[in-house]
Protein backbone atom coordinates (compact mmCIF):
# COMPACT_ATOMS: atom_id res chain seq x y z
CA UNK A 1 0.00 0.00 0.00
CA UNK A 2 0.95 3.44 -0.92
CA UNK A 3 0.73 5.98 2.14
CA UNK A 4 -1.52 8.67 1.20
CA UNK A 5 0.04 12.18 1.59
CA UNK A 6 -1.64 13.62 4.42
CA UNK A 7 -0.55 17.24 4.07
CA UNK A 8 2.23 19.93 3.66
CA UNK A 9 2.75 19.59 7.06
CA UNK A 10 1.83 16.68 9.59
CA UNK A 11 1.80 18.16 13.49
CA UNK A 12 2.24 15.28 16.07
CA UNK A 13 0.59 16.31 19.64
CA UNK A 14 -2.13 19.29 20.33
CA UNK A 15 -0.08 20.87 23.52
CA UNK A 16 1.25 24.41 23.63
CA UNK A 17 3.50 23.28 20.98
CA UNK A 18 2.05 21.70 18.55
CA UNK A 19 -1.41 24.08 18.82
CA UNK A 20 1.18 27.31 18.16
CA UNK A 21 3.13 24.85 15.16
CA UNK A 22 -0.30 24.25 13.56
CA UNK A 23 -1.76 27.73 13.25
CA UNK A 24 1.71 28.79 12.15
CA UNK A 25 1.97 26.45 9.44
CA UNK A 26 -1.69 26.96 8.58
CA UNK A 27 -1.77 30.87 8.37
CA UNK A 28 1.94 30.90 6.97
CA UNK A 29 -0.06 29.04 3.65
CA UNK A 30 0.95 25.23 4.81
CA UNK A 31 -2.39 22.47 4.79
CA UNK A 32 -1.96 20.98 8.26
CA UNK A 33 -2.88 17.43 10.14
CA UNK A 34 -2.83 17.77 13.46
CA UNK A 35 -3.26 14.64 15.41
CA UNK A 36 -3.67 13.85 18.25
CA UNK A 37 -3.66 11.14 21.23
CA UNK A 38 -5.90 12.36 24.14
CA UNK A 39 -9.38 13.23 23.90
CA UNK A 40 -9.59 16.61 23.56
CA UNK A 41 -6.55 19.01 22.63
CA UNK A 42 -4.76 21.12 24.20
CA UNK A 43 -2.10 18.75 26.06
CA UNK A 44 -1.15 18.96 30.07
CA UNK A 45 -0.87 22.90 30.25
CA UNK A 46 -3.73 23.65 28.82
CA UNK A 47 -6.34 20.75 29.21
CA UNK A 48 -9.54 21.49 28.20
CA UNK A 49 -12.88 20.24 30.39
CA UNK A 50 -15.21 18.42 28.19
CA UNK A 51 -17.59 21.31 26.54
CA UNK A 52 -20.51 18.67 27.69
CA UNK A 53 -19.82 19.50 30.75
CA UNK A 54 -21.41 22.79 29.94
CA UNK A 55 -19.22 25.16 32.59
CA UNK A 56 -20.23 28.69 32.82
CA UNK A 57 -17.04 29.81 34.28
CA UNK A 58 -13.80 27.23 32.62
CA UNK A 59 -11.80 30.22 33.38
CA UNK A 60 -11.88 29.15 37.22
CA UNK A 61 -10.84 25.63 36.21
CA UNK A 62 -7.57 27.19 34.81
CA UNK A 63 -6.81 30.98 34.21
CA UNK A 64 -5.41 29.94 31.00
CA UNK A 65 -8.21 28.00 30.12
CA UNK A 66 -10.07 30.99 27.64
CA UNK A 67 -7.17 31.86 25.70
CA UNK A 68 -6.05 27.90 24.96
CA UNK A 69 -9.93 27.47 23.89
CA UNK A 70 -9.68 30.53 21.58
CA UNK A 71 -6.73 28.55 20.37
CA UNK A 72 -8.13 25.70 19.98
CA UNK A 73 -11.63 27.13 18.10
CA UNK A 74 -9.52 29.39 15.64
CA UNK A 75 -7.75 25.84 14.74
CA UNK A 76 -10.77 24.24 14.30
CA UNK A 77 -12.44 26.70 11.55
CA UNK A 78 -8.82 27.24 9.94
CA UNK A 79 -9.55 25.94 6.32
CA UNK A 80 -6.18 25.03 5.97
CA UNK A 81 -6.28 22.80 9.02
CA UNK A 82 -7.64 19.16 9.07
CA UNK A 83 -7.79 18.46 13.44
CA UNK A 84 -7.85 14.32 14.96
CA UNK A 85 -7.95 13.45 18.12
CA UNK A 86 -8.08 10.09 19.84
CA UNK A 87 -5.20 8.98 16.90
CA UNK A 88 -1.81 7.81 18.32
CA UNK A 89 1.15 7.60 16.09
CA UNK A 90 2.18 4.30 17.26
CA UNK A 91 5.38 4.24 15.14
CA UNK A 92 7.35 6.56 12.59
CA UNK A 93 9.95 6.02 9.65
CA UNK A 94 12.20 8.30 7.78
CA UNK A 95 9.99 8.85 4.28
CA UNK A 96 12.38 9.12 1.05
CA UNK A 97 13.05 12.72 0.70
CA UNK A 98 12.12 14.11 4.28
CA UNK A 99 9.67 14.14 7.13
CA UNK A 100 8.26 10.43 7.63
CA UNK A 101 6.17 7.80 7.28
CA UNK A 102 3.67 7.75 10.18
CA UNK A 103 1.43 4.63 11.66
CA UNK A 104 -1.53 5.23 13.22
CA UNK A 105 -3.63 4.26 15.69
CA UNK A 106 -7.32 4.95 16.86
CA UNK A 107 -7.76 4.32 19.95
CA UNK A 108 -10.95 6.12 21.10
CA UNK A 109 -12.28 2.45 22.08
CA UNK A 110 -9.22 2.92 24.47
CA UNK A 111 -7.40 0.02 22.97
CA UNK A 112 -4.99 0.98 20.21
CA UNK A 113 -6.47 -0.05 16.66
CA UNK A 114 -4.73 0.10 13.53
CA UNK A 115 -5.49 2.95 11.29
CA UNK A 116 -3.17 2.60 8.61
CA UNK A 117 0.16 4.77 7.50
CA UNK A 118 -0.03 8.11 6.31
CA UNK A 119 3.25 10.30 4.47
CA UNK A 120 4.69 13.75 5.85
CA UNK A 121 6.77 15.46 4.12
CA UNK A 122 7.27 17.87 6.76
CA UNK A 123 6.74 16.82 10.50
CA UNK A 124 6.66 18.44 13.79
CA UNK A 125 6.43 16.19 16.72
CA UNK A 126 5.62 17.63 19.80
CA UNK A 127 4.88 14.46 21.78
CA UNK A 128 5.28 16.61 25.22
CA UNK A 129 6.26 14.81 28.50
CA UNK A 130 5.17 12.53 31.19
CA UNK A 131 6.04 13.24 34.89
CA UNK A 132 9.24 11.29 36.16
CA UNK A 133 8.17 9.25 39.35
CA UNK A 134 10.45 7.21 41.96
CA UNK A 135 9.75 4.58 43.88
CA UNK A 136 9.23 4.95 47.43
CA UNK A 137 8.21 1.95 50.12
CA UNK A 138 4.00 2.05 49.17
CA UNK A 139 4.31 3.73 46.06
CA UNK A 140 2.55 0.77 44.16
CA UNK A 141 -0.55 1.35 46.68
CA UNK A 142 -3.79 2.75 44.89
CA UNK A 143 -3.89 6.26 45.89
CA UNK A 144 -0.34 7.34 44.44
CA UNK A 145 -0.71 9.73 41.59
CA UNK A 146 1.46 11.83 39.56
CA UNK A 147 0.81 15.48 39.15
CA UNK A 148 0.11 14.83 35.50
CA UNK A 149 -3.02 12.68 36.80
CA UNK A 150 -4.24 15.14 39.45
CA UNK A 151 -4.61 17.93 36.90
CA UNK A 152 -6.20 15.55 34.48
CA UNK A 153 -8.44 14.86 37.08
CA UNK A 154 -9.36 18.13 38.16
CA UNK A 155 -8.36 20.17 34.54
CA UNK A 156 -10.39 17.12 32.91
CA UNK A 157 -12.94 15.97 34.77
CA UNK A 158 -13.82 18.22 38.05
CA UNK A 159 -12.72 15.06 40.50
CA UNK A 160 -10.44 15.79 43.75
CA UNK A 161 -8.26 12.54 44.45
CA UNK A 162 -8.73 12.37 48.14
CA UNK A 163 -10.11 14.06 51.11
CA UNK A 164 -6.98 15.23 52.69
CA UNK A 165 -4.28 15.39 49.90
CA UNK A 166 -0.37 15.72 50.55
CA UNK A 167 1.15 17.25 47.22
CA UNK A 168 5.15 16.22 47.46
CA UNK A 169 8.16 16.10 44.82
CA UNK A 170 10.12 18.73 43.00
CA UNK A 171 9.85 21.20 40.80
CA UNK A 172 7.57 24.04 39.80
CA UNK A 173 5.05 22.91 38.32
CA UNK A 174 3.47 21.09 42.16
CA UNK A 175 2.61 24.28 42.78
CA UNK A 176 0.00 24.85 39.95
CA UNK A 177 -1.30 21.49 41.43
CA UNK A 178 -1.49 22.22 44.82
CA UNK A 179 -3.19 25.88 43.79
CA UNK A 180 -5.48 24.12 41.94
CA UNK A 181 -6.76 21.77 44.08
CA UNK A 182 -7.36 24.43 47.20
CA UNK A 183 -9.04 26.53 44.45
CA UNK A 184 -11.34 23.32 43.79
CA UNK A 185 -12.40 23.19 47.67
CA UNK A 186 -10.24 20.01 48.23
CA UNK A 187 -8.22 19.97 51.71
CA UNK A 188 -4.27 19.57 51.52
CA UNK A 189 -2.37 17.65 53.88
CA UNK A 190 0.86 19.42 52.71
CA UNK A 191 3.07 20.61 50.09
CA UNK A 192 6.59 19.34 50.38
CA UNK A 193 8.99 20.60 47.31
CA UNK A 194 12.61 18.08 48.61
CA UNK A 195 14.70 20.95 47.65
CA UNK A 196 15.84 22.47 49.85
CA UNK A 197 15.41 25.67 47.65
CA UNK A 198 13.46 29.11 48.30
CA UNK A 199 12.40 28.78 45.36
CA UNK A 200 13.44 30.13 41.87
CA UNK A 201 11.00 33.35 42.38
CA UNK A 202 13.50 34.86 45.03
CA UNK A 203 16.52 34.54 41.85
CA UNK A 204 16.67 37.90 39.97
CA UNK A 205 18.05 36.81 37.21
CA UNK A 206 15.23 33.71 36.53
CA UNK A 207 12.56 36.29 37.62
CA UNK A 208 13.80 38.74 34.55
CA UNK A 209 13.94 36.07 32.19
CA UNK A 210 10.41 35.12 32.76
CA UNK A 211 8.27 37.96 33.98
CA UNK A 212 5.07 35.72 32.90
CA UNK A 213 6.08 32.94 35.08
CA UNK A 214 6.61 34.76 37.79
CA UNK A 215 3.50 36.50 38.18
CA UNK A 216 1.75 33.19 37.99
CA UNK A 217 3.54 31.82 40.59
CA UNK A 218 2.91 34.64 42.80
CA UNK A 219 -0.78 34.03 42.01
CA UNK A 220 -0.22 30.35 43.05
CA UNK A 221 1.61 30.98 45.96
CA UNK A 222 -0.97 33.64 46.77
CA UNK A 223 -3.92 31.15 46.76
CA UNK A 224 -2.06 28.53 48.81
CA UNK A 225 -1.63 31.59 51.43
CA UNK A 226 -5.04 32.40 51.37
CA UNK A 227 -5.86 29.12 52.66
CA UNK A 228 -3.19 28.74 55.03
CA UNK A 229 -0.91 26.14 53.38
CA UNK A 230 2.86 26.82 52.30
CA UNK A 231 5.38 24.96 50.51
CA UNK A 232 8.20 22.83 52.94
CA UNK A 233 10.64 22.75 51.39
CA UNK A 234 13.17 20.38 52.16
CA UNK A 235 10.89 17.46 52.79
CA UNK A 236 9.26 14.41 51.40
CA UNK A 237 7.30 11.47 51.16
CA UNK A 238 9.70 8.83 52.01
CA UNK A 239 7.27 6.39 52.39
CA UNK A 240 3.46 5.71 52.41
CA UNK A 241 1.09 3.04 54.27
CA UNK A 242 -2.18 1.61 54.07
CA UNK A 243 -4.75 -1.71 53.83
CA UNK A 244 -5.24 -1.86 50.06
CA UNK A 245 -5.25 1.81 49.52
CA UNK A 246 -3.05 4.46 50.81
CA UNK A 247 -3.79 6.02 54.34
CA UNK A 248 -1.06 7.52 55.49
CA UNK A 249 2.70 8.61 54.79
CA UNK A 250 5.78 8.73 56.03
CA UNK A 251 7.07 12.27 55.48
CA UNK A 252 10.75 13.33 56.74
CA UNK A 253 13.31 15.68 56.41
CA UNK A 254 16.07 15.65 53.52
CA UNK A 255 19.36 16.26 53.26
CA UNK A 256 20.63 18.25 50.03
CA UNK A 257 21.87 14.96 48.44
CA UNK A 258 18.27 14.08 49.51
CA UNK A 259 18.86 11.24 51.90
CA UNK A 260 16.79 11.25 55.16
CA UNK A 261 17.81 13.51 58.55
CA UNK A 262 17.93 10.68 61.22
CA UNK A 263 14.74 11.02 63.45
CA UNK A 264 12.72 13.57 61.25
CA UNK A 265 10.10 11.07 59.96
CA UNK A 266 6.71 11.80 60.69
CA UNK A 267 3.21 10.03 59.84
CA UNK A 268 0.72 11.88 58.46
CA UNK A 269 -3.13 10.60 57.78
CA UNK A 270 -3.58 11.04 54.12
CA UNK A 271 -6.20 9.34 51.57
CA UNK A 272 -4.20 10.53 48.82
CA UNK A 273 -0.50 11.24 47.66
CA UNK A 274 0.21 12.86 44.61
CA UNK A 275 4.00 12.78 43.89
CA UNK A 276 6.49 13.86 41.13
CA UNK A 277 10.21 14.45 39.98
CA UNK A 278 9.52 16.83 37.02
CA UNK A 279 9.14 15.61 33.59
CA UNK A 280 10.60 12.59 31.10
CA UNK A 281 10.21 14.10 27.28
CA UNK A 282 8.55 11.88 24.96
CA UNK A 283 11.29 10.29 22.81
CA UNK A 284 10.02 7.73 21.05
CA UNK A 285 9.34 8.95 17.66
CA UNK A 286 11.91 11.25 17.38
CA UNK A 287 14.49 8.26 18.27
CA UNK A 288 12.65 5.89 15.90
CA UNK A 289 13.33 8.32 12.87
CA UNK A 290 16.95 8.66 13.83
CA UNK A 291 17.06 12.30 15.58
CA UNK A 292 20.15 13.09 16.88
CA UNK A 293 19.81 13.80 20.92
CA UNK A 294 21.81 15.38 23.47
CA UNK A 295 21.85 16.02 26.90
CA UNK A 296 18.78 18.88 28.34
CA UNK A 297 18.27 21.43 31.23
CA UNK A 298 18.86 19.14 33.73
CA UNK A 299 21.20 16.17 31.55
CA UNK A 300 18.99 13.78 30.51
CA UNK A 301 18.81 13.59 26.51
CA UNK A 302 16.38 15.57 24.69
CA UNK A 303 16.34 16.09 21.07
CA UNK A 304 18.81 18.35 19.18
CA UNK A 305 16.97 20.98 17.18
CA UNK A 306 18.62 23.94 15.19
CA UNK A 307 17.08 27.86 14.93
CA UNK A 308 14.59 26.50 13.03
CA UNK A 309 13.21 23.71 15.62
CA UNK A 310 14.49 21.31 12.48
CA UNK A 311 15.94 18.07 14.09
CA UNK A 312 18.80 16.17 12.67
CA UNK A 313 17.04 14.77 9.92
CA UNK A 314 15.20 16.54 6.96
CA UNK A 315 12.09 17.25 7.42
CA UNK A 316 11.88 16.11 10.86
CA UNK A 317 10.70 19.32 13.56
CA UNK A 318 10.40 19.03 16.90
CA UNK A 319 9.00 21.18 19.32
CA UNK A 320 8.01 21.83 23.27
CA UNK A 321 8.91 19.46 26.29
CA UNK A 322 10.67 16.58 24.25
CA UNK A 323 13.33 19.38 22.87
CA UNK A 324 13.74 20.19 26.67
CA UNK A 325 11.35 21.02 29.61
CA UNK A 326 10.62 24.56 30.09
CA UNK A 327 6.80 24.90 30.47
CA UNK A 328 4.19 26.18 28.16
CA UNK A 329 5.35 29.66 26.76
CA UNK A 330 8.50 27.95 25.50
CA UNK A 331 6.75 25.19 24.16
CA UNK A 332 4.49 27.65 22.12
CA UNK A 333 7.12 29.75 21.32
CA UNK A 334 9.16 26.41 19.90
CA UNK A 335 5.96 25.22 18.09
CA UNK A 336 5.40 28.72 17.04
CA UNK A 337 8.68 29.10 15.51
CA UNK A 338 8.57 25.13 13.63
CA UNK A 339 5.45 25.99 11.82
CA UNK A 340 6.91 29.13 10.83
CA UNK A 341 9.44 26.95 9.01
CA UNK A 342 7.86 24.36 7.68
CA UNK A 343 5.88 26.94 5.89
CA UNK A 344 9.17 28.73 4.99
CA UNK A 345 10.68 25.53 3.80
CA UNK A 346 7.30 24.94 1.63
CA UNK A 347 7.76 28.45 0.17
CA UNK A 348 4.17 29.91 0.97
CA UNK A 349 5.48 31.82 3.44
CA UNK A 350 8.71 34.04 2.09
CA UNK A 351 12.03 35.13 4.00
CA UNK A 352 10.83 38.74 4.81
CA UNK A 353 7.37 37.15 5.82
CA UNK A 354 8.85 34.77 8.49
CA UNK A 355 11.36 36.90 9.74
CA UNK A 356 8.56 39.43 10.88
CA UNK A 357 6.48 36.59 12.02
CA UNK A 358 9.53 34.96 13.46
CA UNK A 359 11.27 37.39 15.83
CA UNK A 360 8.65 37.71 18.69
CA UNK A 361 8.77 34.57 19.19
CA UNK A 362 12.52 34.07 18.68
CA UNK A 363 12.78 36.54 21.73
CA UNK A 364 10.70 34.23 24.18
CA UNK A 365 12.60 31.17 23.12
CA UNK A 366 15.95 32.46 23.91
CA UNK A 367 14.55 33.93 27.51
CA UNK A 368 12.48 30.97 28.30
CA UNK A 369 15.32 28.49 27.69
CA UNK A 370 17.81 30.44 30.04
CA UNK A 371 14.83 29.98 32.34
CA UNK A 372 14.46 26.33 32.17
CA UNK A 373 18.15 26.25 32.63
CA UNK A 374 17.87 28.37 35.48
CA UNK A 375 14.88 25.90 36.92
CA UNK A 376 16.95 22.63 36.39
CA UNK A 377 19.52 24.40 38.68
CA UNK A 378 17.06 25.14 41.76
CA UNK A 379 15.32 21.85 41.56
CA UNK A 380 18.07 18.38 40.72
CA UNK A 381 16.98 15.33 41.70
CA UNK A 382 20.20 13.71 43.47
CA UNK A 383 19.85 10.17 44.12
CA UNK A 384 19.69 10.15 47.51
CA UNK A 385 16.36 9.32 46.62
CA UNK A 386 17.59 5.39 46.46
CA UNK A 387 18.22 5.77 50.32
CA UNK A 388 14.50 5.77 50.97
CA UNK A 389 14.04 2.19 49.79
CA UNK A 390 13.13 -1.57 51.80
CA UNK A 391 14.66 -4.44 49.86
CA UNK A 392 10.55 -5.47 49.88
CA UNK A 393 9.64 -2.13 47.72
CA UNK A 394 7.98 -2.35 44.48
CA UNK A 395 10.47 -0.70 41.55
CA UNK A 396 8.82 -1.85 38.50
CA UNK A 397 5.02 -1.59 39.03
CA UNK A 398 3.88 -3.51 36.16
CA UNK A 399 5.78 -6.83 36.90
CA UNK A 400 5.97 -6.25 40.34
CA UNK A 401 10.13 -5.88 40.62
CA UNK A 402 11.39 -5.51 43.96
CA UNK A 403 14.28 -3.35 44.77
CA UNK A 404 16.03 -6.73 46.68
CA UNK A 405 15.54 -8.68 42.95
CA UNK A 406 17.28 -5.78 40.89
CA UNK A 407 20.12 -5.42 43.61
CA UNK A 408 20.75 -9.51 43.15
CA UNK A 409 20.39 -9.42 39.85
CA UNK A 410 23.63 -6.49 39.76
CA UNK A 411 25.38 -8.53 42.12
CA UNK A 412 25.36 -11.40 40.56
CA UNK A 413 27.16 -9.68 37.39
CA UNK A 414 24.24 -7.60 35.61
CA UNK A 415 25.64 -4.13 34.87
CA UNK A 416 24.44 -3.54 31.71
CA UNK A 417 20.56 -1.91 31.83
CA UNK A 418 19.46 -4.38 29.12
CA UNK A 419 20.90 -7.24 31.03
CA UNK A 420 19.14 -6.07 34.44
CA UNK A 421 16.13 -5.42 32.61
CA UNK A 422 16.07 -8.85 30.97
CA UNK A 423 17.08 -10.66 34.42
CA UNK A 424 14.83 -9.19 36.36
CA UNK A 425 11.40 -7.77 34.12
CA UNK A 426 11.81 -4.09 35.01
CA UNK A 427 10.79 -2.37 31.91
CA UNK A 428 9.12 -5.44 29.99
CA UNK A 429 5.81 -4.81 31.19
CA UNK A 430 3.29 -2.85 29.53
CA UNK A 431 4.52 0.83 29.99
CA UNK A 432 7.76 -0.53 28.83
CA UNK A 433 9.68 1.29 31.39
CA UNK A 434 8.18 4.54 30.87
CA UNK A 435 7.21 4.63 34.94
CA UNK A 436 10.26 2.72 36.62
CA UNK A 437 12.92 4.30 33.58
CA UNK A 438 14.83 6.94 35.37
CA UNK A 439 14.78 4.84 38.48
CA UNK A 440 16.02 1.31 37.29
CA UNK A 441 18.91 3.35 35.62
CA UNK A 442 19.31 5.00 38.46
CA UNK A 443 19.67 2.59 40.78
CA UNK A 444 21.68 0.15 38.29
CA UNK A 445 23.95 2.49 37.84
CA UNK A 446 24.83 2.89 41.68
CA UNK A 447 24.63 -0.76 42.18
CA UNK A 448 26.84 -1.16 39.72
CA UNK A 449 29.15 1.18 40.51
CA UNK A 450 29.07 2.73 37.27
CA UNK A 451 29.62 6.40 36.90
CA UNK A 452 26.80 7.70 35.57
CA UNK A 453 25.93 11.16 35.15
CA UNK A 454 25.94 11.98 39.21
CA UNK A 455 22.63 13.68 39.01
CA UNK A 456 20.30 12.25 36.46
CA UNK A 457 20.48 8.67 35.05
CA UNK A 458 20.53 8.33 31.58
CA UNK A 459 16.45 7.09 30.77
CA UNK A 460 18.25 6.88 27.22
CA UNK A 461 18.61 3.17 27.04
CA UNK A 462 14.57 2.80 27.90
CA UNK A 463 13.31 4.85 25.30
CA UNK A 464 14.61 3.59 22.51
CA UNK A 465 11.35 1.45 21.64
CA UNK A 466 10.33 0.68 18.30
CA UNK A 467 6.15 0.74 19.22
CA UNK A 468 5.11 3.87 20.64
CA UNK A 469 2.04 2.39 22.13
CA UNK A 470 2.32 -1.45 22.68
CA UNK A 471 -0.50 -2.34 19.97
CA UNK A 472 -1.49 -6.71 20.36
CA UNK A 473 -0.32 -8.25 16.87
CA UNK A 474 -4.11 -9.51 16.71
CA UNK A 475 -5.07 -5.70 16.75
CA UNK A 476 -3.14 -4.83 13.41
CA UNK A 477 -4.79 -7.60 11.93
CA UNK A 478 -8.19 -5.74 13.54
CA UNK A 479 -9.08 -9.02 15.20
CA UNK A 480 -10.88 -7.81 18.30
CA UNK A 481 -11.20 -11.32 19.99
CA UNK A 482 -7.55 -12.12 20.33
CA UNK A 483 -6.00 -14.41 23.20
CA UNK A 484 -4.81 -12.91 25.99
CA UNK B 1 -21.34 4.33 46.79
CA UNK B 2 -18.40 5.18 48.44
CA UNK B 3 -17.21 2.68 50.93
CA UNK B 4 -15.82 5.12 53.39
CA UNK B 5 -17.16 8.80 53.07
CA UNK B 6 -14.39 10.38 55.32
CA UNK B 7 -11.84 9.19 52.27
CA UNK B 8 -11.24 8.96 48.64
CA UNK B 9 -11.79 10.92 45.59
CA UNK B 10 -14.93 12.98 45.16
CA UNK B 11 -16.48 15.20 42.42
CA UNK B 12 -15.97 19.05 43.61
CA UNK B 13 -18.44 20.08 45.40
CA UNK B 14 -20.21 23.99 44.38
CA UNK B 15 -18.24 24.11 41.44
CA UNK B 16 -16.50 27.13 41.25
CA UNK B 17 -16.36 26.55 37.17
CA UNK B 18 -20.19 26.45 37.28
CA UNK B 19 -20.91 23.18 35.19
CA UNK B 20 -24.50 22.80 34.03
CA UNK B 21 -24.98 19.67 32.42
CA UNK B 22 -26.36 16.50 34.31
CA UNK B 23 -25.22 13.41 34.61
CA UNK B 24 -25.96 11.32 31.50
CA UNK B 25 -26.74 8.11 32.91
CA UNK B 26 -25.12 4.88 34.29
CA UNK B 27 -23.02 2.16 33.60
CA UNK B 28 -22.36 -0.80 35.26
CA UNK B 29 -19.09 -1.03 37.29
CA UNK B 30 -18.68 -4.64 38.33
CA UNK B 31 -22.83 -5.40 39.03
CA UNK B 32 -23.09 -1.77 40.61
CA UNK B 33 -24.09 1.23 38.67
CA UNK B 34 -22.49 4.45 38.35
CA UNK B 35 -23.71 7.41 37.68
CA UNK B 36 -21.95 9.22 34.55
CA UNK B 37 -21.50 12.66 33.45
CA UNK B 38 -20.60 13.58 29.80
CA UNK B 39 -17.58 13.36 28.54
CA UNK B 40 -16.06 11.83 31.78
CA UNK B 41 -13.65 8.36 30.87
CA UNK B 42 -14.49 5.44 33.00
CA UNK B 43 -11.75 6.33 35.52
CA UNK B 44 -13.67 9.11 36.15
CA UNK B 45 -16.37 7.34 37.13
CA UNK B 46 -14.46 4.66 39.23
CA UNK B 47 -13.09 7.42 41.12
CA UNK B 48 -16.13 9.39 41.63
CA UNK B 49 -17.34 6.28 42.86
CA UNK B 50 -14.54 5.82 45.55
CA UNK B 51 -13.04 2.76 43.27
CA UNK B 52 -9.86 3.31 44.24
CA UNK B 53 -7.65 0.08 43.77
CA UNK B 54 -9.10 -3.11 41.93
CA UNK B 55 -7.46 -6.36 41.42
CA UNK B 56 -5.64 -6.55 44.99
CA UNK B 57 -4.27 -2.98 44.43
CA UNK B 58 -2.76 -3.82 41.15
CA UNK B 59 -5.09 -2.10 39.28
CA UNK B 60 -5.20 1.66 39.67
CA UNK B 61 -5.18 4.97 38.33
CA UNK B 62 -1.52 6.49 38.60
CA UNK B 63 -0.36 8.71 35.97
CA UNK B 64 -3.83 9.57 34.42
CA UNK B 65 -2.81 10.06 30.88
CA UNK B 66 -2.06 7.14 29.39
CA UNK B 67 1.32 6.31 29.99
CA UNK B 68 1.27 3.32 32.95
CA UNK B 69 -1.52 1.13 32.04
CA UNK B 70 -2.21 0.56 35.82
CA UNK B 71 -6.06 1.14 34.79
CA UNK B 72 -6.73 -1.86 32.80
CA UNK B 73 -10.46 -2.87 33.16
CA UNK B 74 -12.66 -4.93 30.55
CA UNK B 75 -14.91 -2.88 28.78
CA UNK B 76 -18.25 -5.11 27.30
CA UNK B 77 -15.82 -7.67 26.88
CA UNK B 78 -13.01 -5.88 25.58
CA UNK B 79 -10.11 -6.77 27.61
CA UNK B 80 -7.30 -4.08 28.69
CA UNK B 81 -8.99 -0.50 28.29
CA UNK B 82 -7.20 1.80 29.27
CA UNK B 83 -9.53 3.42 32.17
CA UNK B 84 -8.24 6.74 31.90
CA UNK B 85 -8.28 7.31 28.09
CA UNK B 86 -11.51 6.02 27.28
CA UNK B 87 -14.63 7.95 27.72
CA UNK B 88 -17.86 6.27 28.35
CA UNK B 89 -21.04 5.74 27.13
CA UNK B 90 -24.12 5.30 29.20
CA UNK B 91 -24.92 1.83 29.75
CA UNK B 92 -21.03 0.16 29.57
CA UNK B 93 -19.86 -2.64 31.23
CA UNK B 94 -17.00 -2.09 33.18
CA UNK B 95 -15.45 -5.44 35.12
CA UNK B 96 -12.56 -5.54 36.74
CA UNK B 97 -9.89 -8.51 36.77
CA UNK B 98 -11.22 -9.00 40.30
CA UNK B 99 -14.51 -9.42 39.24
CA UNK B 100 -13.79 -11.90 35.80
CA UNK B 101 -12.39 -9.00 33.82
CA UNK B 102 -9.05 -9.21 32.06
CA UNK B 103 -6.04 -6.57 32.64
C1 LIG C 1 1.09 18.30 36.37
C2 LIG C 1 1.70 19.29 35.43
C3 LIG C 1 1.70 20.63 35.74
C4 LIG C 1 2.27 21.56 34.90
N1 LIG C 1 2.21 22.86 35.23
C5 LIG C 1 2.76 23.79 34.41
C6 LIG C 1 2.68 25.17 34.72
O1 LIG C 1 2.09 25.56 35.71
N2 LIG C 1 3.25 26.07 33.89
C7 LIG C 1 3.88 25.67 32.76
O2 LIG C 1 4.37 26.52 32.03
N3 LIG C 1 3.97 24.37 32.43
C8 LIG C 1 3.43 23.41 33.23
N4 LIG C 1 3.52 22.08 32.93
C9 LIG C 1 4.38 21.67 31.86
C10 LIG C 1 3.58 21.43 30.63
O3 LIG C 1 3.61 20.06 30.35
C11 LIG C 1 4.15 22.20 29.50
O4 LIG C 1 4.37 23.51 29.79
C12 LIG C 1 3.29 22.15 28.25
O5 LIG C 1 2.13 21.39 28.41
C13 LIG C 1 4.17 21.56 27.20
O6 LIG C 1 3.52 21.54 25.99
P1 LIG C 1 3.90 20.46 24.91
O7 LIG C 1 3.08 20.85 23.75
O8 LIG C 1 5.35 20.36 24.73
O9 LIG C 1 3.45 19.03 25.48
P2 LIG C 1 2.09 18.50 26.08
O10 LIG C 1 1.26 19.56 26.62
O11 LIG C 1 2.46 17.36 26.94
O12 LIG C 1 1.31 17.92 24.80
C14 LIG C 1 1.72 16.80 24.11
C15 LIG C 1 0.53 16.20 23.40
O13 LIG C 1 1.00 15.22 22.49
C16 LIG C 1 0.18 14.10 22.54
N5 LIG C 1 0.98 12.96 22.11
C17 LIG C 1 2.11 12.47 22.70
N6 LIG C 1 2.59 11.44 22.01
C18 LIG C 1 1.76 11.27 20.95
C19 LIG C 1 1.74 10.34 19.85
N7 LIG C 1 2.68 9.42 19.70
N8 LIG C 1 0.73 10.43 18.96
C20 LIG C 1 -0.24 11.38 19.09
N9 LIG C 1 -0.25 12.29 20.10
C21 LIG C 1 0.73 12.22 21.01
C22 LIG C 1 -0.28 14.03 23.97
O14 LIG C 1 -1.49 13.31 24.08
C23 LIG C 1 -0.44 15.50 24.32
O15 LIG C 1 -1.75 15.94 24.06
C24 LIG C 1 2.91 21.13 33.73
C25 LIG C 1 2.90 19.78 33.39
C26 LIG C 1 2.27 18.87 34.21
C27 LIG C 1 2.25 17.42 33.82
S1 LIG D 1 -3.67 5.69 34.83
FE1 LIG D 1 -1.83 5.33 33.78
S2 LIG D 1 -2.56 4.46 31.92
FE2 LIG D 1 -4.40 4.99 32.92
Amino acid sequence: MIPTRAADVVVVGAGAAGLHAAVQAADGGASVLLLDADVRPGGQYHRQLPVEFGAVRPERAHHEQPAAADLIARLARHRRVTQRQQVTVWAAEPRVGGGALLHLADVSSGRAVNAGVIAAPRVVLATGAYDRTLPFPGSELPGVYTPGAARALLQGARIVPGRRVLVAGTGPFLLPVAAGLIEAGARLAGVLEANHTRGWVRRPRAMALAPEKVAEAARYTATLTRHRTRVRAGRAVVAVEGDGRVQTATVAKLKPDWTIVPGSEKTIETDAVVVGYGFVPQLELALALGCDTEPGPDGSPVVAVDDAQLTSRPGVYAAGELTGVGGAVLAAAEGALAGLATALDLGTLGERGHAARASAWQGARARYRRFADALAAVYPVPDGWQSWLADDTVVCRCERVRYGALRDAVESGATALGTVCAATGCGQGRCQGRSCGTAVAGLTATLSGVDGPAELPDPLALSVRPVDTPIPLGELADDPDRPE
Amino acid sequence: MSDDDERGPYRVVDDPVEPTAEPIGEIVLDGTAVSLRPGETVAAAMLAAGRVGWDDGRGAVFCGIGVCYGCLVTVNDTPSIRACRYVARPGDVVTTAGHGGTR
